[in-house]
């Protein structure tokens, strides 16, 4: 067995924690989703439907019957592996969360894979000078990138990167890899905007510390060549705590990426949410905040497991 | 140490970064398509269309469609038997003739004989009565309240049986509530709208349910083809800001519901248009509740104490004629100036009746509904509180999402509200006066006299005698008050395709594709020979 790495009664505990995290999520969303007012069929036929017409359509959506009766329906359907009919199109809720999937999971990704690009050479140069111009460039830029609302910052990218310049898509996300990757890249930085300074700062004060370390100073004596020095000296001691911060950024981001996702109009699961909300889809907004609970848990999980691969000082057991 | 360390490395990350930043630009830059262009300004068939609204395609089924994009993909991706014109006058289409029985009670319909689906199946008469029969039980059931059912001649003949005469029987029939589809695959297949064939100008290309994406493809089985755009695509974008940005740029060639705002803000190769939906804003209150509301003397002075142009100038942009009568423009159908004072402000008339209700002194206060995703509508009840204030009223505007609006009306858990509707003219009617809808219930509105009224407008055929009653109801509704109208409708359309390609017709939220023959005759889309 590999240190750090629980054992396997540890990880039966991880699987079962992130099954009671999703459905205890999925019930809260089940409870405050009927006690927010707004009929769905009547939001989905109009005001012209009459109410035998109305009944007709709840009684084929499954949304007819007593509140308790529906929840037994529900966590049936769970244990079936039947998240229900999506009201507002009539399909599956696990076909349009697995349509949407990509999409979201691809901005996450990508925005990781932006997020530590950018992060860890930030952070090591400003480390290295931390009273030179681009360390106080940085921390003043950090702070002003944290303030500036994800939503905001997204349009105005969109205006000149997309419409101004044209060298960005407006809307979409294109088909097959490389389509993908011109559509997202663009979601991906406006999102590390607010990410990236966090997370260098982080590095950064990491760094400084270990900077300090005897090991270190010998390391630098004996003529260590930079990059080893950097890269084994330097990062490797430094990086557990923005492993686990970025563990927990990363399972945040659904959050940023249905705020981005409609502001570039991408078909994810985060835009699938949103209209789920509005039309007080039920089954959706049940499926999909089951299914983000499930991500969130097991995101944070791997989080940790990386975090003791790579300093195995941090045993998660 | 740390300048050691740094000066070893720096150098190197800086000129790294710096060349993976301009790669990145590059390398995005070189794989960014070009914008589409909008087609030139004759008339040559353009390749692709994209319009877009708020919301994606939900539905193909038109008994469980009520959103604008599914109707728009029904209307353009199945057949009808007619089609609204440019100024939403019915015109046939798959029909071949309507005839109305002398009595009124009986229209006997007969189909083109080269009416054909797109997998070369015939349109037959027993579709119609398929189509009949399941939107009795659908969304709009409430189209075919005067019609009792559908009786099959032949193949291509069938009569719609009346239960009353309807002067609007056709129109009823067209746009959403009847499109036709081959009925043994409707009845045999339950996934059958999900890939539905069509007799209708377009057909579906690509669309799985879910998708804020549809493609229509041209049908070259379609009777007035060929179109003059070879494919469609209707998509939702929700965010309002990229919406107008994606017209911007070219993305989108037609957008409906942007906000009247970015009007000014568009380039100049787009072409903002704001036009009538066939609706009306308005205050509502809550009649059912012993509130001061409850007194029509209330409400009179409401309606006398608004400036309807300050409310279109501030919240409209001045796009939104003022209302001057319950109904909105519509034609020979609809007399203008039946509100009190005609619509016009009457500040001191307004006081009068307050004092004249026994609230000259004292102030009135209650909670003003709007809801909160329409463009504008919270800087018009904004605008609105500001106003009654002057009478004594004190309103708090309260912004909500659509779905908890549709609930507080259901529920009648409102005090006030400021919001909108769009239907046929008898349409509208019936839903200011007669108690038995959904929304007169919800207000508590209950006046047999109107309802009656409302019913025999709806049977009248002759035109002359419609428009007496139609004057008749409202003037009631002066004395009544059951809604307090304040503007018409309109809607900010944005496009950038070639003038006359798409057309909406008056007073409604659908669009029409020119057809080439129509491009020939220098005839927009909807529009026919006269």
């Amino acid at each position: 067995m590999l240190k750090g790495i629980p054992a396997a009664h540890r990880i039966l505990g991880i699987v079962a924690h992130a099954a009671v995290v999703s459905l205890t999520v999925s019930v809260i969303a089940f409870a405050l989703m009927r006690l927010t007012p707004g009929d769905p069929v009547l939001i989905l036929l109009g005001d012209v439907a009459t109410p035998e017409a109305a009944a007709r359509l709840r009684e084929t959506l499954g949304l007819s019957g007593s509140l308790p009766e529906q929840f037994q329906r529900f966590i049936f359907g769970i244990f079936q592996g039947d998240l229900g009919r999506s009201v507002s199109y009539g399909v599956p809720v696990t076909d349009l969360v697995m349509r949407g999937m990509p999409v979201t999971l691809g901005l996450m990704g990508m925005t990781t894979l932006i997020a530590v690009v950018l992060t860890v050479p930030i952070a090591v140069y400003s480390a290295l000078r931390p009273f030179g111009w681009f360390s106080k460039m940085f921390m003043i830029f950090s702070a002003l990138l944290i303030s500036t609302p994800a939503f905001f910052l997204g349009l105005v990218c969109l205006l000149v990167l997309g419409l101004w310049l044209q060298i960005a898509p407006i809307a979409g996300i294109g088909t097959g890899f490389f389509g993908a990757l011109e559509h997202l890249w663009l979601p991906s930085l406006v999102i590390c905007a607010s990410l990236v300074p966090v997370m260098a700062r982080v590095l950064r004060a990491s760094i400084l510390s270990t900077i300090r370390e005897e090991f270190v100073e010998v390391a630098v004596v004996r003529g260590v060549d930079s990059m080893r020095l950097i890269g084994r000296y330097l990062l490797r001691p430094s990086i557990a705590p923005t492993i686990s911060l970025l563990s927990y950024i990363v399972a945040s981001l659904f959050a940023a990426a249905v705020v981005i996702e409609l502001v570039f109009n991408l078909p994810g699961i985060g835009t699938l949410l949103v209209s789920a909300v509005n039309s007080r889809d039920y089954p959706v907004v049940q499926g999909v905040t089951l299914v983000s609970g499930l991500i969130v848990v097991i995101v944070t999980t791997v989080g940790d497991l990386v975090t003791a691969l790579v300093d195995p000082r941090t045993d998660i057991e | 140490m740390q300048h050691t360390i740094a000066r070893r490395s720096a150098k190197s990350s800086a000129m790294r970064m710096v060349a993976l930043a301009l790669g990145v630009i590059l390398f995005t830059a070189a794989c960014s398509a070009p914008s589409d262009s909008p087609a030139g300004g004759d008339a040559k068939p353009v390749e692709s269309v994209t319009l877009s609204g708020p919301n994606p395609v939900l539905t193909l089924d038109a008994t469980a469609a009520g959103e604008i994009a599914s109707l728009l993909a029904i209307y353009l991706g199945q057949g009808q038997l007619f089609r609204f014109d440019a100024d939403q006058n019915p015109v046939p289409d798959l029909a071949k003739s309507a005839e109305l029985s002398q009595d009124g009670l009986e229209m006997t319909i007969t189909l083109r004989d080269d009416a054909k689906y797109s997998d070369g199946s015939p349109v037959r008469a027993v579709d119609i009565k398929t189509a009949f029969d399941r939107q009795k039980k659908g969304a709009v059931a409430s189209y075919l309240t005067s019609m009792d059912s559908v009786e099959v001649v032949d193949d291509k003949v069938a009569i719609i049986h009346l239960n009353a005469t309807d002067p609007d029987v056709i129109r009823w029939l067209t746009g959403r509530a009847l499109p036709l589809n081959p009925t043994d695959k409707v009845t045999n297949d339950p996934k059958y709208f999900e890939h539905p064939v069509s007799a209708g100008p377009y057909v579906v290309k690509d669309w799985t349910p879910g998708q804020s994406q549809l493609v229509l493809v041209e049908n070259e089985s379609y009777v007035a083809g060929p179109m003059m755009a070879k494919t469609v695509t209707i998509v939702g974008v929700p965010d309002i800001a990229s919406r107008v940005l994606q017209v911007s740029s070219g993305a989108i060639d037609f957008a409906w519901d942007i906000p009247l705002a970015s009007a000014s803000s568009l380039p100049s190769t787009v072409s903002a248009t704001a036009g009538p939906i066939g609706g009306y804003n308005y205050l509502a209150v809550n009649m059912a509740k012993d509130t001061p509301f409850a007194d029509p003397n209330v409400r009179r002075a409401m309606s006398l104490a608004l400036d309807r142009a300050e409310i279109s100038e501030r919240a409209f942009f001045g796009q939104a004629p003022a209302a001057t009568s319950f109904m909105y423009s519509c034609g020979d159908l609809c007399e203008s100036g039946l509100l009190p004072n005609a619509g016009k402000l009457d500040l001191n008339g307004a006081k009068s009746l307050m004092a004249k209700a026994g609230y000259g002194t004292e102030r009135v206060s209650a909670e003003m509904l709007v809801s909160s995703s329409r463009p504008g509508w919270s800087d018009a009840a904004l605008v609105i509180s500001e106003q009654l204030r002057k009478i004594g009223i004190d309103l708090e505007v309260a912004p909500v999402d659509e779905a908890t609006w549709i609930d507080a009306v259901t529920k009648s858990n409102f005090d006030v509200m400021f919001s909108g509707g769009a239907a046929p003219a008898q349409g509208a009617l019936q839903q200011i006066f007669a108690s038995d809808g959904w929304w007169a219930t919800g207000v508590g509105y209950k006046n047999d006299e109107t309802t009656k009224l409302v019913a025999e407008a709806g049977r009248t055929r002759d035109l002359a005698e419609r428009t007496a009653l139609f004057s008749k109801i409202q003037k009631i509704g002066q004395e009544t008050m059951p809604m307090i109208t304040v503007l018409e409708r309109v809607e900010l359309v944005a496009s950038t395709t070639p003038d006359g390609l798409l057309v909406r017709p008056l007073n409604s939220q659908l669009v029409n594709v020119q057809t080439v023959a129509q491009a020939k005759a220098g005839l927009r889309a909807g529009e026919h020979d006269k």
